[in-house]
């Protein structure tokens, strides 16, 4: 494989915490905007999350109601799959458990979850994966509200997870009774994706 | 990250889609699952950046493609085209 | 080295050549600058079957850790069989490759690079139909190559260009285009400027837009082929308005280049 000479590429130089930083990943100052489709343009007036089982709806918050749950504010380090780590990123959402709190959920119906977002991309997640503080529904990234084109108004933040997990547009999640793969889990990527163990496509750890 | 100069539709998948088959693949025809309408590989929009390949339909959006390389092997997902159809090359348009 | 004729190209030979696969190490045999932030970088090759205008290579840069980054480049050069290439480069702002293929890339240098590629959007002399070009900004390359093809043919088609920049000074090949169209060879070329004209401008000053096409382009009723390159959202209004025009699609050939429409 060829060096080529003088090409740096765009990432931090490598005397950073090297124990934050998950095998085969490398440090960014960007936030890179990757898509499966364009971005998706929803109101604030125009949007709700449902929570779901089969056909029947558990829980659904219009905008406003959304913004009156209990909120949390979170600092985490978020890693994608195609080898960018970004440190100390800054969000506020609603965390899952305060989610499944307000839906009067005492126990989480079942324990994998599909992921539905406008546009039509999914993720599967499994319950032990959101609870416990480890997700949120986020919907402010630095304090100011997500741009369209990082998931606004809404999106899943899933940040011990690779970020193809963390889906944008969020709209539904789905209690569904297996681990049934998502948008990239389906063409190859790995079903759970732990970026520690390296857990990028079908077949790794 | 802005990604500079790279297509934004199946022209580009040419070398990184392509190389796995015998022909040229932006001439191929694609009939959209959803909305029966037809188009030549390279007409479609490219989305999946370093992620993968997603080939959509420019008339109603839907996904047609998906294509993925990984452990040296292509995993393709041809289940929003109804059809994909390749006539060998004539001189001409 | 022997120069033999675009014709002698066809895309029957290009879909069957292995070498479509393989990366090749191109050595950077020559840099021109065409305007403050867009640079042409030739390449010669080992091993190169030719190509067809509206062809593109792909790159590849690996760092000393072995990260690498690819993209996707036009030819510029004329269709045909000579093995010393052009791709023409717009830095981009903040990009990861077009300011080291524009600032730091030197005489002698190599780089991987993978084609010709893409048999869709290409045209080739032997294809009689008048032939319309439409151009954003950048989008200028591949539809350049078409051009220096057709001024080394034989039967050159009736052709017009309508090519779009947001200024003056961003007019890429800007003298090779008004060389052209002096030779009075069935060429006519259009151009609009879309961010201020200098105090002697007599083309557009806009976007182009149905009416600018509808003035522009050749009516539907003499079948041409169109070829559309340049920004996402460029691509789709012209195309859009083709069709309005009364083109069919088939005739109508799109290459989108950078993000999808959205600005960033």
């Amino acid at each position: 494989m060829p060096i080529t000479r003088g090409f740096k590429g765009k990432r931090s130089s490598a005397d950073t915490a090297q124990d934050r930083i998950p095998p085969g990943q490398y440090v960014t100052q960007d936030f890179p905007v990757l898509t499966a489709g364009p971005t998706q343009r929803t109101s604030v007036e125009n949007w709700s999350l449902t929570l779901q089982r089969g056909g029947e709806k558990l829980a659904h918050w219009s905008w406003e109601q959304f913004a009156a749950l209990q909120q949390t504010e979170r600092t985490t380090d978020i890693h994608c799959v195609t080898k960018w780590s970004k440190f100390d990123t800054r969000w506020r959402g609603v965390t899952i458990e305060d989610l499944l709190k307000a839906a009067g959920l005492s126990a989480p119906p079942t324990q994998f979850v599909m992921a539905h977002c406008d546009g039509g991309y999914t993720t599967n997640l499994l319950i032990a994966d959101l609870l416990d503080g480890k997700a949120m529904i986020a919907t402010h990234y630095d304090n100011l509200p997500i741009p369209v084109t990082h998931g606004g108004p809404a999106r899943l933040l899933v940040p011990h997870l690779y970020f193809w997990k963390s889906a944008k547009w969020v709209r539904r999640l789905e209690f569904i009774d297996a681990n049934k793969p998502g948008f990239w889990e389906s063409m190859g990527y790995h079903i759970h994706g732990d970026p520690w163990r390296e857990q990028r496509y079908t077949g790794d750890a | 990250m802005i990604d500079d100069a790279r297509s934004s539709d199946g022209n580009a998948v040419a070398g990184p889609l392509g190389r796995f088959f015998a022909f040229d693949i932006t001439r191929m025809i694609v009939t959209c699952d959803a909305c029966g309408s037809e188009s030549p590989l390279g007409a479609l929009r490219r989305y999946g950046d370093k992620m993968g390949i997603v080939l959509r339909c420019v008339r109603c959006g839907e996904v047609n493609l998906r294509a993925l390389e990984f452990n040296g092997a292509l995993s393709l997902d041809a289940r929003g085209a109804t059809r994909l159809t390749f006539r060998p090359p004539v001189d001409l348009l | 080295m022997e120069i033999l004729g675009a014709s002698s190209v066809t895309p029957a030979m290009l879909d069957t050549s292995p070498l479509l696969r393989d990366w090749q190490l191109a050595s950077v045999a020559a840099i021109r600058d065409e305007t403050p932030s867009v640079r042409t970088i030739a390449f010669s090759l080992p091993q190169w079957t030719g190509h067809l205008a509206g062809q593109h290579v792909d790159v590849r840069l690996t760092t000393e850790d072995g990260y690498q980054a690819e993209r996707s480049y036009s030819l510029a050069s004329p269709g045909g069989r000579i093995a010393l290439i052009e791709i023409t480069v717009e830095r981009i702002t903040d990009g990861e490759v077009s300011p080291f293929l524009t600032e730091q890339l030197a005489l002698g240098d190599s780089i991987e690079l993978r084609g010709p590629l893409g048999g869709y959007f290409t045209w080739s002399p032997e294809n009689p139909a008048p032939l319309m070009l439409i151009a954003g900004g950048s989008g200028i390359v591949p539809l350049m190559s078409m051009l220096r093809t057709r001024t080394k043919a034989l039967l050159r088609p009736p052709t017009r260009l309508l090519y779009s920049s947001r200024n003056f000074e961003e007019i890429i090949y800007r003298s090779e285009l008004d060389s052209l169209v002096a030779t009075m060879d069935g060429l006519s070329i259009a151009h609009t400027l879309t961010r201020g004209a200098p105090v002697n401008w007599n083309g557009e000053t806009r976007r182009v837009d149905r009416a600018m096409l509808a003035k522009y382009t050749f009516p539907a009723a003499q079948a041409p082929h169109n070829f559309v390159c340049g920004p996402t959202s460029f691509v789709e209004t012209v195309a859009d308005c083709l069709v309005a025009l009364g083109h069919p699609e088939t005739v109508i050939k799109t290459e989108r280049f950078g993000p999808t429409g959205e600005k960033r």
